[in-house]
């Protein structure tokens, strides 16, 4: 006989388990059949799990804000360690609620697995989201897509801004990207695509994806099974880029390793210019504050410019801009005019 | 739209809505129900969240005292229907009532403060589950990617990260806020016979 257990899980790290295995994706059948048990046996375990579910998106948030390289390298194990002591649970609420549980139990049941998210970040947020298929979803600043996942396919419609996408690998699901009127169609990948008035922009980093006007590739979907390439799908693999101007072909372009990272920089929270004009730069940085850059001389918005600075860092970035380029940076309102201090020769 | 919230949508209302009073009200829970063990208030938060989760969010228009109430209201069932209540509860109920009425104070911490609260909560984390920990959630590794990097199996990552993860939710739920003006916390508590401990 196998002894007794010496230590019980409680209900909240039994709920953080779930949170995280649900997270990771990939929930086996069985897995699911036990999940859907454990959430349906006592409403305090769906109320644990809302409650951890709620600590875990809310930690994404703390995340953007928290940079990257803070890990340890290698150290010791804490698997060993239990952090619950031998302690048996007293079920003082079992009994009061025992009635009220299974109504309340079922109808959240229902409302748990609503599958379409409408999900946004304000300006100056990065935001990481775990879908519920595995695939992961990061929003660049003031971006908005809503995700709808079914069984036949994933659906995501860029409604503004610009999002990266690692896509988890499902051939019985496609997962598609609408923006505007383009549909980027891709099975296990990464890519990102950003939306700009009209005009849309998909870099792929990893895979292969397909890019097509929606029609079209609504039709392909439709006809599923075939693989066979349809008229007007275009093709754009890793290290490729797709500029989609309305109603002109996709035009593609390689992109360098290098430079789809710096491209990407934003999900870190950073961006960086090598060699782009001041414009391009201002407009950039601009898409990521509140408080606005304005150049105020034609000759000095073409200038090229070289750095890495913080997203959010607007003061940051006119300081270095201005002793770089020997400019003067005047505030006036929300607004932050750049001027040459002295006009050159 | 109204219902037309999406549950990631719904699970952000909550973390802004709810979770921020979640410290305010176990502090309040724990000095006042000296009768109640940690796992009994566990029991009332879990339940809370789950008829919280059943509501329609748009209706809701105190966050706060929407929480006090629940917890208030399940307070009332357990009296109800517990052979033995202890007598002072009912009067715990009541003055529960009371605080939940007020507006209350501003407990939202900046994220500067949330993020320090959090590094320092990360920084006593065992070294392996914080690296696992910081490695998922920060760097945005796949757990595939950190088992492979840690020569661990997924399994072993899975256990790590739920570890560090219910450490930190505790510790989250449960700090006391430093910039807390002492008085707050007492306001409702000395309507009614309180400091009992006193005599």
């Amino acid at each position: 006989m196998k002894p007794m257990p010496t230590t019980v899980e409680t209900i909240d790290e039994l709920a953080a388990r779930w949170v995280v295995r649900v997270d990771a994706g990939d929930l086996s059948a069985d897995e699911q059949r036990e999940f859907d048990a454990w959430l349906r046996a006592d409403s305090r375990h769906l109320g644990a799990y809302v409650r951890a579910r709620a600590q875990w998106i809310d930690l994404d948030r703390l995340a953007a804000l928290y940079g990257r390289g803070h890990a340890q390298p290698h150290s010791p194990s804490c698997e060993p360690q239990r952090m619950t002591p031998a302690v048996p649970r007293r079920r003082l609420l079992a009994a009061a609620v025992a009635g009220m549980g299974i109504l309340v139990g079922t109808l959240s049941w229902t409302m748990l697995h609503r599958d379409r998210q409408d999900i946004s970040s304000g300006i100056g947020e990065v935001r990481r989201i775990a879908l519920a298929d595995g695939s992961s979803v990061v929003l660049n600043t003031n971006s908005e897509v809503i995700v709808e996942l079914t069984t036949q396919r994933r659906n995501i419609r860029l409604v503004r801004g610009e999002a990266l996408f690692e896509v988890a690998h499902d051939k019985s699901r496609p997962f598609i990207v609408e923006a505007h009127d383009t549909g980027v169609r891709a099975v296990g990948t990464a890519f990102s695509v950003r939306l700009e008035g009209t005009q849309v922009d998909v870099t792929v980093t990893e895979g292969v994806v397909e890019v097509a006007e929606l029609k079209s590739l609504s039709g392909a979907v439709s006809r599923s099974a075939s693989t066979a390439p349809v008229d007007g799908i275009r093709r754009v693999a890793a290290h490729e880029r797709a500029i989609i101007a309305s109603a002109a072909p996709p035009v593609v372009q390689p992109v360098a390793p290098a430079e789809a990272q710096r491209r990407l920089a934003w999900k870190d929270g950073m961006v960086s210019f090598e060699g782009e004009s001041l414009r391009t730069a201002v407009s950039e940085i601009n898409r990521h504050n509140r408080r606005q850059i304005v150049i105020d001389d034609p000759s000095l918005a073409s200038v090229p410019v070289v750095g890495v600075f913080r997203t959010t860092d607007i003061d940051g970035f006119i300081a270095a801009a201005a002793a770089a380029l020997n400019a003067r940076a005047t505030v006036d309102g929300d607004l932050i005019r750049l001027q040459y201090a002295s006009h050159p020769e | 739209m109204l219902g037309a919230m999406g549950d990631l949508a719904r699970y952000r209302w909550i973390a802004t809505n709810i979770l921020p009073h979640e410290p305010e009200l176990r502090g309040w829970l724990r000095r006042r129900l000296r009768a109640f063990a940690d796992n009994d208030i566990d029991d009332f938060i879990q339940e809370a969240f789950a008829r919280i989760w059943a509501a329609d969010f748009a209706l809701i228009r105190n966050p706060r005292s929407y929480l006090f109430a629940t917890v208030r209201h399940l307070m009332g069932e357990y009296a109800r229907r517990s052979r033995i209540v202890p007598i002072e509860l009912l009067g715990e109920i009541e003055s529960l009532n009371l605080i939940s009425d007020e507006p209350g104070p501003e407990r939202r911490l900046s994220a500067r403060q949330e993020l320090d609260a959090l590094r320092a909560i990360v920084a006593k984390l065992p070294p392996q589950c914080r690296q696992v920990f910081e490695l998922l959630k920060f760097e945005g590794l796949s757990h595939r990617d950190v088992a492979k990097r840690m020569g661990l199996s997924e399994k072993t990552i899975e256990n790590h990260l739920t570890r560090a993860f219910a450490r930190i939710a505790m510790a989250l739920a449960t700090r006391t806020l430093a910039g807390d003006p002492p008085d707050l916390k007492r306001t409702a508590d000395e309507t009614d016979a309180d400091d009992r401990g006193n005599d």
